[in-house]
């Protein structure tokens, strides 16, 4: 039986709180770009700022259109669909872009994302594990 | 952008900018105020063989006064 393969972050300290950030890959436009995000289980989808979308070369509007419910209101957003690359698995994911989205994380949100790994938070040794 | 070289353990001086990390040695190696500063070190051409790993990436440090979160969608 093959095993699966780990692969284990540290979280991020920020000066006050530890956050579980993993580093992804972009694969677009003849390009690979390597962002981080922070896996975000109550994301129901996955979404990144206007900035990282400028630097992909993503035209937000041209995305489909969607709205985004949390505690802090409503925003709008645009679904796409993009390749990316975590921890050695590459898959299409739907990514919202939202100029309006003006927290400095971005999120790895539960579609696709979530389907394609087990995902450990180990909150008391302050790191992440994808298997 | 301005080249560093300081362990991610103090990425709270960095609150607000964009930095690029190499996330082999968890070290600091730029910063700047925009994505667009840092962009040339975490891209490169699909051509380019450089393993994942081994790309800095771009991460922004959130400002201080920005948590805690209750991230939702």
């Amino acid at each position: 039986m093959k095993s699966a393969s780990l692969t284990i972050f540290p979280y991020y300290f920020n000066g006050s709180d530890y956050y579980p950030v993993i580093p992804l890959v972009f694969l677009t436009g003849g390009k690979r770009i390597r962002s981080q995000a922070l896996v975000d289980s109550g994301a129901t989808i996955s979404i990144f700022n206007k900035e990282v979308a400028d630097s992909l070369g993503v035209k937000i509007e041209k995305g489909d259109k969607t709205i985004l419910g949390g505690v802090g209101g409503r925003i709008i957003g645009y679904v796409h669909k993009l390749h990316i690359r975590v921890a050695g698995k590459e898959f299409i994911c739907p990514i919202v872009f939202s100029s309006e989205y003006l927290v400095s994380f971005n999120l790895l949100g539960r579609m696709e994302f979530f389907k394609r790994f087990r995902i450990i938070f180990e909150e008391k040794k302050n790191f992440l594990k994808l298997e | 952008m301005k080249k560093v070289n300081v362990s991610v353990k103090y990425m709270a001086r960095f609150a607000g900018k964009w930095i690029a990390i190499d996330t082999i040695k968890h070290r600091i190696i730029a910063v700047g105020n925009t994505l667009k500063e840092i962009g040339p070190l975490v891209t490169r051409t699909m051509k380019d063989k450089t393993p994942d790993e081994k790309i800095p990436a771009a991460f922004k440090v959130p400002r201080k006064d920005e948590g805690p979160y209750v991230l939702i969608l």
